[in-house]
């Protein structure tokens, strides 16, 4: 090595370091030591001390523990697949080129940059079974029908399938980036099916869908690891860690909070970061395993 | 409180709440309903605690201020008079913590049922919350015990008995947590929880 080239691998160890400190601090350091706490009585205000499996022992037990993974899955279930659905759908509409397509382009992206407890403040009101818009406009309908629309979020059999409808309101961020791949479609594929007599659901279903596939496999992770965790809209929305009406809406990470910030029990709530993280994992290789031969790379 | 709530479980406070946002309404106090004589004139006595802590900016203007909150005239017979605990009381609509109120406050009080929440302070029935570090998680899981028997998902008794377990289970593992940690007074003990020298707390306190 050179003195050229020794001191070109200081400079660049030096350009490091800052990274480096800042991987260890603040993402290294908290990832092994709460996997170390996974296995304490911990309670931050006092020293850690080993007890081995014991909360993982417990959290097989904890019936609110099975409530809030269940609530969360139940969650996922429905979010993730309508999510994707709506946002390839929009993306799909928004990449026709009809006139002033920018505008509209610009509109249904406008609620992802809302921050999040503003949106959460926004649909709570709509979702307000008394005075809330969404009830507004059903009540003369469903009461053709002799029928009266319930109460959202204060009914504890309608507040999770109003979370999903509220989280429909985000799918601008996955819309952009299905945007992106189905601009990157070749054209010349779409003017050869046509040639070939290939009608619009055909091109779609076997040119768009196959050469977008690497994008939907991306979205479909990432909406994986994101509806796992959802917490801060259904903090807001419900009131609090405790997840109401009747822990209707207690999810994971709702669960996982009050436990480190309100019972003070770290070593718990590190334990359940770490099944959590198991969970994201065995999902991740699920779908990726499911998908691997519908993945095309180009 | 808007015509379709016929009672509500709420403290001394909300008479200010009703002059605010709902002017004009009709309302009257009542203690909590009691099936059981021996549960009759329940209420729970809440305070909160003033400190100064440690490295505060203005620890004497702090004090003066707490010294304040700790005054109190006997005598007042006008709004001028009112000092200390029953100003802010008297502010807050409150009924003052204190033994005897001046004349001033227990006759022109706002609270038109400020009376009744005297009385009731004064009764047997007046329990302060249990002074223990997981008293906010029993809470929370009575809060769960109301939901449920208000949305009718569970009958009263189911709902008290889940509550129960798992409150005696936290009891549990909290002494646990105190044994391991050195600083539960009965340690021999602590270690063979359960056991019935060390019953957990009683689900809607100080009921048996």
């Amino acid at each position: 090595m050179t003195s050229r080239e020794k001191r070109d691998l200081r400079c660049g160890l030096a350009f490091c370091v800052p990274w480096l400190i800042g991987l260890g601090v603040f993402t290294a350091y908290p990832v092994a030591a709460s996997l170390f706490y996974s296995f304490c009585d911990y309670s931050v205000l006092q020293t850690p001390v080993w007890i081995g499996l014991e909360n993982y022992r417990r959290m097989a037990g904890d019936t609110v523990f099975w409530q809030s993974l269940k609530n969360t899955l139940f969650y996922a279930s429905l979010s993730l697949p309508l999510g994707m659905v709506v946002s390839l759908s929009l993306a799909v509409l928004l990449n026709t080129g009809v006139r002033g397509m920018t505008v509209f382009r610009v509109i249904f992206y406008l609620p992802a940059i809302i921050p999040v407890v503003a949106g959460a403040m926004l649909w709570l009101w709509i979702f307000n079974g008394q005075y809330g818009v969404l009830n507004w406009a059903l009540r003369p309908i469903l009461g053709l029908f002799g029928q009266t629309p319930p109460t959202w979020l204060a009914d504890p059999a309608w507040a999770k399938p109003a979370l999903v409808l509220m989280s429909l309101w985000g799918v601008g961020n996955s819309m952009v980036i299905y945007l992106a791949g189905l601009q990157d479609v070749p054209k010349e594929l779409y003017e050869s099916a046509e040639i070939d007599g290939a009608s619009r659901w055909g091109r779609f279903w076997h040119i768009t869908l196959p050469m977008i596939s690497p994008v939907i496999y991306f979205n479909l992770i990432m909406g994986i690891i994101g509806t796992l965790q959802v917490f801060t809209q259904v903090f807001v929305m419900t009131g609090g860690p405790e997840g109401g009406p009747a822990r209707s809406t207690l999810f994971y990470a709702m669960y996982l909070f009050s436990t480190a910030f309100y019972d003070l029990r770290m070593g718990y709530a590190s334990a359940m970061a770490w099944v959590l993280f198991v969970l994201i994992v065995a999902l991740t290789i699920l779908a990726t395993k499911l998908t691997e031969k519908r993945v095309y790379y180009s | 409180m808007c015509g379709q709530v016929a009672m509500i479980f709420q403290g001394v406070w909300t008479n200010n709440m009703i002059r605010q946002f709902a002017p004009g309404l009709e309302f009257g106090c009542a203690p909590w309903p009691a099936v059981r004589p021996d549960l009759a004139d329940f209420a729970m006595a809440e305070a909160d605690m003033v400190a100064i802590p440690r490295g505060s900016r203005h620890p004497k203007e702090a004090w003066e201020f707490i010294k304040f909150i700790g005054s109190n005239n006997p005598q007042a017979r006008s709004l001028d008079e009112l000092v200390g605990m029953e100003l802010l009381c008297y502010l807050q609509e409150k009924n003052s913590p204190l033994r005897q109120w001046s004349p001033f406050f227990a006759r022109h009080h706002p609270h038109p049922y400020i009376e009744l929440f005297r009385q009731l302070a004064e009764r047997p029935g007046a329990v302060h919350t249990p002074k223990i570090g997981i008293w906010a998680d029993f809470a929370a899981e009575q809060d769960e015990v109301f939901d449920k028997v208000r949305l009718l998902i569970q009958s009263p008794a189911e709902a008290l008995a889940f509550c129960q377990a798992r409150v005696a289970d936290r009891w549990a593992e909290h002494r646990r947590s105190l044994a391991r940690h050195g600083l539960y007074a009965d340690m021999a003990s602590a270690r063979l929880l359960p056991d019935a020298g060390h019953p957990s707390p009683a689900i809607g306190y100080p009921f048996p």
